[in-house]
């Protein structure tokens, strides 16, 4: 029997160690962003309103798209209360530079949003999409709202006569008075046209499952690969929340990205970031640094079909950016640069599945091996550097596990014995959870390849009902 | 639609609004996450978990660089001593950039 497991131990660990590899030099460069450049990831200094009166500041549109499904509207008046906290510093001064614009499908929801602000001391507007309504290319799911706002808005509807820039929000999206005030002094002074910044989970943190929370928990830390992308300018990841579009660009590029081959596209944000690098190459991305706030998945289905969706988007968007016809006119390097660093962002994704299933095969004799070795037993499976690279590639995994449960309990309103019990279990369940996460890009990658192409936009359930709800296979509104 | 059937929709309609209006207002609080209180039960679960967690680190972290670094730690120490001891500073510097970027 040893015999036979150690048969399969050589075939098995090479391939490990090569996967385990490619995946080790993705969380390098995490961490080198980590390590080397975090005074950038963030705003930290503190922005008051008086320090903003000094300021020529644009207008801030924060605008919330969303199909309208059950659980939406709450978390939706969520994000607007806490814009209008911010107000309630100096209504009359914020008037001018903010509003909040909500395009839903749903008409109960868009009639429910205009009475619950209409007396609010500023522009607050819902705009219904009609059922009807037809793109030129025939865009589907929320492109199709986010180019019929574009649409109005190239018909003049709520201009302002400042220099105006969206903030794209998701239905659950937060963003704290203060960091809305970092983000005024920090768009007062930028050139650039499209910006991101890091979004945290805290929100209804203890109601998503134990598993989900340790997935997100690989996020944050994500964030600073985003900070890099987004900086170089080669945006191979552009996530639809907490990202900045001047309005001027926004309603030049529009939203209308047609379909692929028949199929709507589930990714928007990664084909405007690719329409928009195509058409003003890099210099127009930068990254603003202040926070933004959203809440886990709450059942593993859910948070397994939200990866799936990311992974299969990102491989429609890369099919299409390969045929939009300007892009064989960019230079070698960056064709290769966007083809070869999305392949491999999307294979070390995937590929954390195989990494953690054959490590659970291996991790017995491999523990054996070394113990008898230290005991002076045996001699040693691999050599000495292999080892240091593994235990190094280890120490990045469940450092980055660390880092983002911190950033995500920090603002989730838990005592210290929770939060640091919360840590702990992220990195004790992080195993299992990674190997759930990173089977979901693992089977959309399958299912690419075995040609299958429809797509559905169900947007992950935002209260813990309408999740029981939705996985149950319940119809919502 | 006749006459009667507009009102009545009408009066459904914008009573319905209200009302789900209210329920909304009462669930969309400001931030959902009320402060928690430890407890006891809270306290041993933690020690629980970040025994689970060291055991975790323990086996994909140090066992592989105290087997790597044996020979040259052996004359000087320990292995693990030496080995947990390097991770727990690391701990430390990767704790103190974290604290420097939590916004807190």
């Amino acid at each position: 029997m040893n015999q036979f497991y150690y048969y399969i131990f050589t075939i098995i660990a090479p391939a490990l160690f090569i996967i385990i590899s490619l995946i080790g030099i993705r969380l390098i460069s995490y961490w080198w962003s980590f390590i080397f450049y975090w005074r950038r990831y963030r705003i930290l200094k503190a922005v008051t309103t008086n320090d903003l009166r000094k300021l020529k500041l644009p207008h801030l549109k924060i605008q919330i798209t969303t199909r309208g499904s059950e659980g939406s509207t709450e978390v939706i008046l969520r994000g607007i209360k806490n814009v209008l906290q911010l107000v309630k510093d100096d209504p009359i001064f914020y008037r001018d530079i903010l509003s909040v614009e909500v395009i839903t499908e749903s008409l109960a929801q868009g009639a429910i949003i205009k009475k619950a602000f209409a007396s609010s001391d500023i522009n607050i507007d819902a705009l219904v999409l009609p059922q009807n309504y037809q793109t030129e290319n025939g865009t589907q799911l929320k492109a199709r709202g986010l180019h019929y706002v574009v649409e109005r808005r190239r018909d003049g509807w709520n201009k302002t006569n400042r220099k105006t820039f969206i903030v794209h929000y998701d239905e659950e999206s937060v963003m704290t008075p203060g960091e809305l005030r970092k983000l005024f002094a920090r768009l007062s002074q930028t050139d650039k046209k499209i910006l991101e910044g890091p979004i945290y989970y805290p929100l209804e943190y203890m109601q998503a499952s134990p598993l989900c929370r340790a997935m997100e928990a690989n996020r944050p830390i994500g964030c600073y690969e985003c900070r890099h992308v987004m900086e170089s300018g080669l945006p191979l990841h552009l996530h639809g929340s907490n990202l900045i579009i001047d309005e001027d660009i926004e309603n030049e590029i529009g939203w209308d990205i047609g379909s692929l081959d028949g199929q709507a596209f589930i990714a928007e944000d990664y084909v405007f970031g690719m329409n928009a690098f195509v058409k003003y190459g890099k210099d127009i991305f930068g990254w603003h640094g202040c926070v933004m706030l959203e809440q886990p998945p709450f059942s593993i289905k859910s948070a397994f079909k939200q990866r799936y969706r990311w992974i299969f988007g990102v491989l429609q968007g890369m099919t299409m950016v390969k045929r939009i016809p300007s892009f064989s006119t960019l230079p070698y390097k960056i064709r290769l640069n966007i083809i070869w660093g999305t392949r491999y962002r999307i294979a070390t994704f995937a590929l954390g599945s195989i990494v953690g299933i054959l490590s659970l095969l291996v991790m017995p004799l491999f523990t054996v091996r070394a113990i008898n070795y230290l005991s002076n037993y045996s001699t040693q499976l691999l050599s000495e550097l292999a080892n240091i690279w593994l235990g190094t590639v280890g120490m990045m995994w469940l450092g980055s596990i660390f880092i983002g449960t911190w950033y995500n309990v920090i603002y989730a309103g838990l005592d210290r014995w929770t939060m640091i019990g919360e840590v702990a279990k992220n990195v004790l369940v992080a195993p299992a959870a990674g190997i759930i996460e990173s089977s979901a890009a693992f089977w959309a990658v399958i299912q690419w390849s075995a040609g299958k192409r429809t797509v559905t936009w169900v947007p992950t359930p935002k209260t813990k009902a309408s999740d029981i709800a939705v996985n149950a296979g319940v119809q919502t509104a | 639609m006749n006459k009667l059937q507009t009102i009545k929709h009408e009066v459904i309609w914008k009573s319905s609004v209200d009302l789900a209006l209210e329920i909304m207002q009462v669930k969309a609080a400001p931030m959902p996450n009320k402060p928690s209180r430890s407890n006891l039960y809270t306290r041993i679960k933690t020690t629980f978990f970040v025994s689970g967690a060291t055991f975790i680190v323990l086996l994909y972290v140090a066992l592989p660089l105290v087997t790597a670094l044996h020979k040259f730690l052996y004359p000087v120490a320990q292995d693990f001593t030496l080995v947990i001891a390097s991770i727990i500073e690391i701990a430390i510097f990767i704790t103190l950039i974290i604290m420097k970027t939590d916004g807190r």
